[in-house]
């Protein structure tokens, strides 16, 4: 396999896992607890092993950087244009590999913390949601992609923050949470654009 | 018809509230208690918190309402909203030297609640944040309580504080103190229909026609409406309570009855291999079920798990003494573990390496938590910590048998003795007030106490184990509510111990031969420890045991390890998360791996299958699967002419057994107001008590996890003895009296000659049991009986001779 496409491996499997279970969700299907900490256990073991052979691959081939282009023109207004790229460095892959070691234990710790809680499976839909969104931060190779990734992490951590949603105060600090990040995003939304407009940055 | 005759209820008459915060909430949908209350929580927290705080609160020597009023009246103070005049009320107070009956009395006044609605409100107010009164209140009652800082606690300075708070909180919202008296709460209004549907299903129920109904005369109908409005929800549900625990008295009572009528299933009438003390404990039913099924020649007895020794004890690395008794119990003996002489420089090696390492520690977990030590300490050394935490994870028995290793390795163990015997120049200078050990007299008293009622001096084995218990877990704060009950929710071990050692004298044997319990001079006992959370067995002083009793224990060694395997393995068809597949050796390590998890939130089930309390000979109840639902207490009726070991022994179970049944019915019924709901949001606030995020209320009782299998069931003594001399008993005893006469536990007797049961129903009356709807199942053993069912299971009687027939 290419080494191209492992990167990419990585990023949508926490994704794919998490459409995966929100879809069977949403059709009113249910997976057993059992199932679920196998698909969560598997899913991390798995990206473990990806991080850990990419690891393996670059320093065979002595790379700084793997870059995979998702679509070089995906958005283009007059002169304007901005490539859809994930970016594997020397700096992103040891950040990237802790993400998917520590979200593991989280998962892995969380089986049994929280077996039989009636949020079992709404809390692995988000761990796996908040890996992606993670991955998506850490791998980013324009500004874009990374707001993306930063818009997931924050929507999951208030939902998280949440959990306890029959209880009134944790929604009401997910709430503050909320806005306060809604108010801070704003500002880094804004810093993205003046950075496309006045330097045309990606 | 119904519609027609069943008169129209009045709508509930609008009430008076009973504190500010209803009034302000119907006014001004505004809650007076989330704005009293984290600054009271975080007061309070402070003021009671047990070395956690890296900064302690000052002034705490003057007592909470003082140090708080001259810590929040400092100038330049930030204040939340609605309650900047904190300031110049404290100021006031401190002015006129307000002691808190002062400041009660005047807040009182100022709010207008006249005198005779001051019970009420006070105690409306107290009830509004219960957990953190209700510590102030048990501190207050016993200080010893607090495990590190004692210092004074006042309900009285709580509810000033309290006051206060709302007092100025009010006046800035109102503009004024009183006028929230004025207000009144309407109440919801109640449908037209519902009395009349009530009417209607009832009438349906019983057979009631229209027509019938219609010719009711004026009077028969009131009756009818009376009788209806008496059957109220609470009625309702008492009944039905009573029918449910009806049930369950039958599926007891009547197989327990039949397995009594049968043979006895022992038969051997050789000596004993040996005899095993167990705690009463109903945890202990199925290992002492196990145990005499694979070894048919050992016996075991049940004892109240502190084993008769109330002491104050302190183990080899313990700061200070505890009670190693029934909470009911003022330990008056205190007993200390040390290190033998020649090993004193291991137990200074020990000592200092220990205080290393305490010290590392602590500096670690502060400087975790400061801005630029935390900041560096997380950016150089956080990701070190990974490594445990990854092993701790993943595979937490592992990680366990690491730390073992390496304390093993690196801690050095003296080996010990405990100081029991009475030393009197020390006991003449401890201001403390416990006397030193034990004199041989105490001391015989002690196993007196323990072997008389056992029924244990008709026959003793060459050797006789002690088993004390407790249960070990990690990350729970409620380790203590699954450790032994009867010895204050700590660990039975040293109470073994020491109870073992007591046992071995020769002068107490002497002093006991004087009393009618004849010890053969070949019996040796020994005093060991169960783990109820892994199910590991440990024993002590074995190098002080003669060789020629090496055998006998390696016999009951190996029973005991095999015992605890079908132990774990009953115990593991309640966790749903071990799977079907997890069976014998597999179901050891998987409850061991319980014990040594960071992530369980049901290290074991506790008391949750609590149900019966079987006081008697175990040789009615040897042979029958009870299921880990009962308390087991050895008591033989015929040796006992008096009532004395009766009463010695009521006097000990009832209020054990009988408060753990209504804790965990209490828990059970109503989990969010009696019990702490569920702990996983659970936070440790200043080691006195778990609270939910950071800043709520105390919660207390037994979280949803413990409780989640218990049948809310108010516990069912069955004492083998007659109802006369049972109650003579119980009116002896003012506690025993609280407990059977107004009905907290279900009372029935077994005779001892012919077996009939009795049961009590109240007012000195005892109802013979009758009827036969219940049946007896046979089963060659327990493990046929239960594999592969995870609820309840009724009583069944385990006849191994089958498997042979077969």
């Amino acid at each position: 396999m290419s080494l191209e496409s492992l990167p990419l491996i990585l990023v949508a499997t926490p994704g794919l896992t998490f459409l995966v279970l929100s879809i069977v969700w949403l059709l009113g299907g249910h997976l057993s607890e059992r199932l679920v900490s196998r698909l969560t256990k598997g899913v991390y073991a798995f990206l473990t092993l990806l991080a850990a052979v990419i690891f393996w691959r670059m320093w065979q081939d002595d790379l700084h950087a793997v870059r995979v282009s998702l679509g070089e023109h995906w958005f283009k207004v007059a002169h304007y244009e901005f490539p859809l790229t994930i970016l594997l460095d020397r700096l992103s892959l040891p950040i990237v590999t802790i993400t998917v070691i520590l979200a593991g234990i989280v998962g892995s710790f969380s089986v049994s913390y929280l077996h039989r809680d009636p949020g079992f499976y709404r809390f692995f839909l988000l761990l796996h949601l908040f890996t992606f969104g993670a991955l998506l931060v850490f791998m980013a190779d324009s500004l874009d992609v990374l707001l993306a990734g930063w818009e997931i992490v924050g929507i999951t951590s208030v939902l998280l923050i949440s959990f306890f949603q029959y209880r009134p105060d944790p929604v009401r600090n997910a709430l503050r949470v909320f806005a306060t990040y809604r108010v801070a995003d704003l500002f880094m939304l804004v810093a993205v654009f003046l950075a496309h407009h006045w330097f045309n940055t990606t | 018809m119904c519609a027609r005759r069943v008169p129209q209820q009045p709508d509930p008459k609008p009430k008076i509230p009973a504190r500010p915060h209803e009034a302000l909430l119907a006014l001004k949908e505004l809650e007076l208690d989330r704005i009293v209350h984290p600054p009271l929580i975080r007061l309070v927290g402070a003021y009671l918190d047990q070395g956690i705080a890296y900064w302690p609160m000052p002034l705490r020597e003057e007592g909470l309402l003082v140090a708080s009023r001259r810590i929040m009246s400092q100038p330049h103070s930030i204040y939340r909203r609605h309650l900047g005049g904190v300031r110049t009320e404290f100021l006031r107070q401190e002015e006129k030297r307000l002691d808190a009956e002062g400041v009660v009395l005047d807040v009182l006044r100022r709010l207008g609640v006249p005198p005779p609605d001051w019970d009420a409100f006070i105690c409306a107010e107290l009830l509004a944040l219960s957990g953190w009164a209700g510590m102030i209140r048990m501190l207050e009652n016993d200080i010893t309580l607090a495990p590190h800082d004692r210092v004074r606690c006042s309900l009285m300075e709580f509810l000033a504080l309290r006051l206060t708070y709302t007092l100025v909180a009010l006046q800035d919202i109102m503009g004024d103190t009183t006028s929230w008296r004025d207000e009144t709460i309407s109440a919801p209004p109640i449908d037209r229909l519902t009395p009349v549907a009530r009417f209607f299903d009832a009438a349906q129920l019983m057979g009631l026609s229209s027509l019938t109904l219609a010719e009711l005369s004026a009077e028969s109908f009131d009756l009818l409406l009376h009788e209806l409005a008496a059957c109220n929800e609470v009625e309702r549900r008492r009944l039905l309570h009573l029918a449910y625990e009806r049930r369950h008295e039958r599926a007891i009572l009547i197989p327990l009855a039949k397995h009594r009528a049968l043979p006895p299933l022992q038969t051997s009438s050789d000596r004993l291999v040996a005899q095993v003390l167990f705690c009463i404990d109903e945890r202990e039913e199925s290992m002492r079920r196990a145990l005499e099924e694979v070894d048919p020649f050992i016996e075991t007895v049940g004892a109240a798990g502190f084993f008769g020794v109330a002491i104050n004890y302190a183990g080899l690395d313990d700061a200070a003494g505890v009670s190693l008794c029934p909470v009911v119990v003022q330990p008056a003996h205190a007993v200390r573990e040390v290190a033998v002489d020649e090993h004193a420089h291991l137990h200074a090696k020990r000592q200092s390496l220990r205080r290393a390492w305490a010290k590392i520690t602590r500096s670690g977990f502060i400087s975790s938590r400061t801005l630029v030590r935390g900041w560096i300490s997380t950016a150089c050394l956080g990701f070190f910590s990974l490594f445990p935490l990854v092993l701790r994870v993943l595979s937490p028995r592992g990680y366990g048998r690491l730390i073992k290793r390496l304390n093993r390795a690196f801690l050095p163990e003296p080996k010990t003795e405990v100081t029991f015997m009475r030393n009197d120049s020390e006991s003449r200078e401890a201001t403390t007030g416990l006397l030193s050990g034990f004199d041989e007299q105490e001391m015989a008293d002690r196993v007196y106490a323990v072997l008389g009622p056992a029924g244990l001096h008709k026959a003793h084995a060459r050797l006789v184990v002690i088993l004390g218990h407790g249960s070990t877990s990690l990350n729970n704060p409620y380790e203590s509510a699954y450790c032994c009950g009867a010895c204050g929710g700590r660990t039975g071990g040293p109470n073994a111990r020491i109870f073992a050692i007591m046992a071995n004298r020769p002068g107490v044997r002497a002093v006991l031969r004087q009393k009618g319990v004849v010890i053969p001079e070949d019996t040796w006992f020994l005093g060991g420890y169960h783990d109820t959370c892994s199910d590991d067995i440990d024993f002590f002083d074995v190098d002080l045991m003669p060789d020629s009793h090496q055998g006998d224990l390696n016999r009951v060694r190996q029973s005991l390890d095999k015992a605890r395997v079908l132990n774990a393995d009953e115990r593991v068809r309640r966790f749903g998360s071990a799977g079907a597949g997890v069976r014998r050796e597999r179901a050891l390590r998987h409850v061991q791996e319980r014990s040594e998890h960071i992530a369980e939130p049901r290290p074991e089930y506790g008391h949750c299958t609590n149900a019966v309390a079987y006081v008697g000979r175990r040789e009615h109840t040897r042979g029958l699967f009870m299921d880990r639902r009962a308390f087991l207490v050895s008591y033989d009726a015929t040796k006992d002419p008096a009532n004395e070991a009766l009463a010695r022994v009521l006097g000990a179970v009832i209020p054990v057994c009988g408060g753990i049944s209504l804790e965990y019915y209490f828990s059970t019924v109503d989990n969010e107001a009696y019990g702490s709901g569920t702990k996983l949001p659970h936070n440790i606030s200043g080691l006195v008590g778990v609270m939910n995020g950071f800043q709520g209320d105390l919660r207390t009782g037994l979280p949803v996890q413990t409780v989640e299998l218990h049948e809310p069931v108010r516990i069912l003594f069955v004492v083998e003895t007659t109802p006369q001399r049972l109650m003579s008993v119980v009116k002896a005893n003012k506690e025993l009296v609280e407990f059977v006469c107004n009905r907290w536990i279900r009372l029935a007797t077994m005779d001892p000659d012919d077996g009939h049961i009795e049961v009590y129903r109240g007012n000195d009356v005892f109802e013979p049991l009758s009827g036969d709807e219940e049946p007896l199942p046979v089963t060659p053993n327990s493990m046929t009986w239960y594999q592969g069912k995870a609820e309840h299971l009724p009583l069944a009687r385990i006849e191994p001779k089958l498997t042979k027939a077969a």
